[in-house]
């Protein structure tokens, strides 16, 4: 018992011999980090293919409304500002195709159980539906379809993924 | 309470069902706290035993003990909840011959095993090891060698043989001992075609589990469920069907298109289930028989969820229209559907009571999903859940008494309820657990659970009182697991 | 290092060297631990006794012990007989040869049947003969009543087992059986069934007859279906345990015994 005391005496001696409680301030500050340059956005559309793209197509209406995805809020099924001018420019493209139909797709993120997510979908499809109806395309070219959660586009299980999962898909046929 | 004269009876040959019946024992009077009272004797004993009862009671009333001519009264508190040690020994055969399943010596050995794994697997049973085992020959199937197996620590015995019948088919015999009273408990005699080998020890083992346990039997069921595999974003989901303990798996579609929430008819024959064929979401029925399907509603809605009714007649469904999702049930034959449930929520995941009065099943019209009970045909909604949390995929036990539930709240998790929505109990503990399926003895749970990132999917099976959560083996993920009632 | 720091850090090095070397050398100087004693069994017990084991305390002056036969006139001293145990009353005041009465019970011959007895039987004065011509003193009969005592009294036996003793038994009976109650996991309500079971064993501990269910309380309809196999569990349990290490002077105690198997409360 008294060795292991000597000992650790020993060691805290040690130890309070090499804290040399240094205190001068170092000579010069490191350099503060550079500033990063704004990341340029690189990412206009690639060239269209050789082949001219067919208009009425879906490429087509990808290239004219820019995107066939609105997104939605968790448990959520209204439409917001950004995706309301979303399916705007979807709308206008419908109307210079008007025989086109097209089936809106409703999607959830995997934290609702299988029979309420394909409920859930299903109403966000309708939400997009109702507001192309109002932007003048005749219910008649639209069907809905939900696939809850059996088709999501992001794998991970963390909230980014979860919102890139939640939304209703304008699909028009190739 | 009047507290009652105590009485000396005869004594009685076996033990009444309810209240309480003493043989012979004066000290042993537990009248006052509330018990049935023993009934009144015949008239000519009450003059001989009168003065001595009325000595008795007031002994007793005063915590006496009784003078040391009466019996020593020891009291056992606390039993200890344990699987019962059991053992299983290969089931000999009286002539070896061959048959399609293979000869009858190894389908004694086979039969054992599933024997073995259906008592193991139910988690109330610890069968012995084979090298715990001895070998026994015919002669010793109705003789049981009591001095071996009393020494070997089970307390339970089953033995059986196998037999090839001139017609081709089999006859399987399966016998339960008590190894500690040395006596028979139950035997069973069955008769299958050979390529129904399994069905055969399936029933034994069912026999088994009744006897010493009170349950319903249930090993001899089959399971339906969703077959998935391929990557998150696009999986690849079949309807498949198996016996309960995995055996006889076969695929029954081809994955071209996603099916999802197949159930059983009561009769087995068919399967109704959600399939995206031809790009729209409806109900079909899957005959097994013919491998055909058939559509069931044809509106040009999104329809899912389907269920049958304890009767086969029925089919329960939930069909979208506009952005509203509620509840309607329709003959299982076709025809025009009858609404159930008109909340603008969304109405879904209906499930019959055993008997087919009422039905449970989710809604949001509260603001968040919750569990609803109304009777059959729609009328008399009532909420049931009131727990932290939000509650979904109900299923009404077969036993009537509780309703299975997915409880979401952080994570999923697998619970069960009263009917009432009384005495919420919660079994797992997984991420994400759903999708409740009952056993046919309404004692053991089959769910899904799927693994976080991965997405991945996988059957797993849980006791009711929430001990025994293991994996049930498929030969790919799976998930949407339901679970037939028992084969005739 | 700039110099005020140097003696900083000498001086708390000093101190703290000091400091553990004032510790250290009070840990150096062992204490000795106290000794714990024995632990004791203590056994709860129930039920109070309220029937005394205690035997009577005879009133009248104890009856004399007599010889069973007067020794003979000695010429060969024959060697004394020693007198049969004889029921004696407890310790009258009287000292000598008032004996103790031994803390072990034990079963004594009694001369009628009577119920087993816990009572301790002394042993009787040995008979001493008379002789004529002895190195005895004088006075060696002092003490010993040579007139027969008035005194009839017999005190009898305790005429219980007392409610102590058997409470000891009881607790012994159930440590031994409670190990082997094994019960299924099932629901919740077949573990409120109680059994009662009665067992009659043999002198050696195993049993005589085998278990017989002689009750049920607790039973309902929702727990019904499990009624036998809770029977069986307890049934099971007084089995598997047999045979019981029981002490044999209080087999008439023991030989009849009601189980009451309460499952629910789990251990």
């Amino acid at each position: 018992m008294a060795r292991l005391t000597m000992r650790i005496a020993l060691v805290s001696a040690l130890a309070l011999s090499v804290a040399a409680c240094s205190k001068k301030k170092p000579e010069e500050l490191p350099p503060p980090p550079a500033a990063t340059a704004p990341p340029t956005t690189t990412e206009t559309p690639p060239p269209p293919p050789s082949t001219t793209v067919v208009p009425g197509s879906r490429a087509d209406f990808l290239a004219q409304a820019g995107t066939d995805t609105i997104h939605f809020g968790t448990d959520l099924y209204d439409i917001d500002a950004e995706s309301q001018a979303i399916l705007s420019k979807q709308a206008q493209w419908l109307a210079r195709y008007p025989n086109t139909a097209v089936t809106i797709e409703g999607h959830c993120d995997e934290r609702g159980t299988r029979e309420y997510n394909l409920a859930l979908g299903e109403r966000r499809a309708n939400a997009a539906k109702n507001f192309l109806v109002n932007a003048g395309v005749a219910p008649s070219r639209l069907s809905v379809i939900s696939y809850g959660k059996e088709r999501p586009v992001a794998t991970g299980s963390d909230e980014e993924s979860w919102a890139q999962n939640r939304r209703a898909v304008t699909v028009v046929p190739q | 309470m009047r507290l009652r004269p105590f009485r000396i009876f005869p004594k009685s040959a076996s033990p009444s069902p309810s209240g309480e019946r003493l043989g012979r024992g004066l000290s042993n009077c537990t009248c006052a706290r509330g018990d049935t009272p023993p009934p009144a004797p015949p008239m000519e004993e009450r003059g001989v035993s009168r003065a001595g009862a009325i000595l008795a009671f007031f002994m007793a009333a005063l915590g006496l003990s009784a003078p040391a001519a009466a019996q020593l009264e020891v009291d056992i508190t606390g039993g200890i909840a344990q699987p019962m040690p059991i053992a299983i020994p290969g089931m000999p055969t009286p002539s070896v011959a061959n048959t399609p399943a293979g000869d009858t010596a190894s389908l004694g050995q086979r039969v054992a095993e599933v024997v073995t794994n259906d008592l193991k697997n139910s988690g109330l049973f610890n069968p012995l090891p084979k090298s715990a085992l001895e070998t026994v020959s015919h002669p010793q199937v109705t003789a049981p060698d009591y001095i071996f197996w009393t020494q070997s620590g089970a307390q339970a015995l089953v033995q059986g043989f196998v037999q090839a019948n001139g017609d081709g088919s089999l006859t399987v015999g399966c016998y339960l001992y008590d190894v500690l009273a040395k006596s028979e408990l139950a035997r069973q005699g069955f008769v299958v075609q050979p390529s129904q080998w399994r069905r055969a020890a399936h029933k034994c083992a069912d026999t088994v589990y009744t006897r010493l346990t009170g349950e319903g039997p249930y090993f001899d069921s089959r399971v339906v469920y969703v077959s998935e595999t391929g990557p998150k974003t696009n999986r690849t989901k079949r309807l498949a069907i198996m016996d309960q303990d995995g055996a006889n798996h076969r695929f029954l579609t081809n994955g071209q298109t996603i099916v999802l929430t197949p159930r059983f008819a009561p009769n087995q024959q068919t399967i109704t289930y959600m399939s995206y064929t031809n790009n729209r979401a409806r109900v079909y029925v899957y005959d097994i028989g013919s491998g055909t399907q058939r559509l069931v509603v044809d509106q040009p809605n999104m329809t899912f969820a389907p269920r049958f009714s304890p009767d086969g007649r029925s089919i329960v469904f939930s069909m979208a229209i506009g952005g509203n999702t509620d509840i309607y049930r329709v003959a299982a034959s076709g025809g025009a559907p009858q609404r159930l449930t008109t909340s603008p929520g969304i109405d879904t995941g209906a499930s019959y009571s055993p008997d087919g009065s009422r039905i449970v099943f989710e809604s949001d019209r509260s603001g968040t999903q919750q569990l609803y009970v109304m009777n059959a045909d729609g009328s008399n909604q009532s909420r049931i859940s009131f727990g932290s949390g939000r509650y979904g995929s109900a299923a009404w036990s077969p036993r009537g008494d509780l309703i299975a539930f997915t409880r979401i709240g952080g994570g999923f998790n697998v619970g069960i309820m009263g009917v009432d929505g009384s005495g919420e109990k919660i079994l797992t503990n997984g991420w994400q657990d759903e999708g409740p399926s009952w056993s046919p003895n309404g004692r053991v749970i089959m769910f899904f659970r799927t693994g976080q990132g991965s997405g991945k999917a996988d059957l797993w099976s849980v006791d009711l009182t929430g001990v025994n959560e293991r994996p049930v083996p498929t030969p790919l993920d799976g998930s949407d697991p339901a679970w037939g009632p028992l084969l005739p | 290092m700039e110099r005020s720091e140097r003696t900083g850090l000498g001086l708390s090095v000093v101190g703290h060297i000091g400091l553990l070397a004032i510790l250290s050398l009070n840990l150096m100087s062992v204490r000795k631990m106290p000794k714990l004693s024995e632990p004791m069994d203590v056994m709860l017990v129930d039920k109070a006794g309220l029937t005394s084991a205690a035997p009577e305390i005879s009133k009248e002056a104890p009856q004399a012990a007599e010889a069973p036969e007067v020794a003979p006139t000695i010429e060969d001293a024959p060697p004394p007989e020693p007198a049969p145990a004889k029921p004696q009353p407890a310790p009258a005041p009287k000292p000598a040869p008032a004996p103790t009465p031994k803390p072990a019970p034990k079963a004594a011959e009694p001369p009628k049947p009577t119920p087993p007895a816990a009572k301790p039987a002394p042993p009787a004065p040995p008979a001493k003969p008379k002789p004529k011509a002895t190195s005895l003193g004088t006075d060696f009969l002092k003490g010993i009543p040579v007139d027969k005592s008035a005194g009839k009294s017999t005190a009898p036996r305790a005429a219980a087992i007392s409610p102590l003793a058997m409470n000891g038994l009881a607790a012994l009976i159930a440590s031994q059986v409670k190990p082997c109650y094994t019960i299924p996991a099932g629901g919740a309500d077949a573990a409120s069934i109680v059994s009662k079971i009665r067992l009659r064993l043999k002198k050696d501990g195993s049993i005589a007859v085998a278990p017989e269910v002689v009750g049920n309380l607790g039973v309902n309809p929702a727990n019904q279906p499990y009624l036998r196999q809770m029977n069986e569990a307890a049934t099971r349990a007084l089995q598997r345990c047999a045979p019981y290490k029981l002490p044999a002077d209080l087999f008439e105690a023991w030989q009849d015994i009601v189980f009451t198997f309460r499952p629910a409360q789990m251990s």
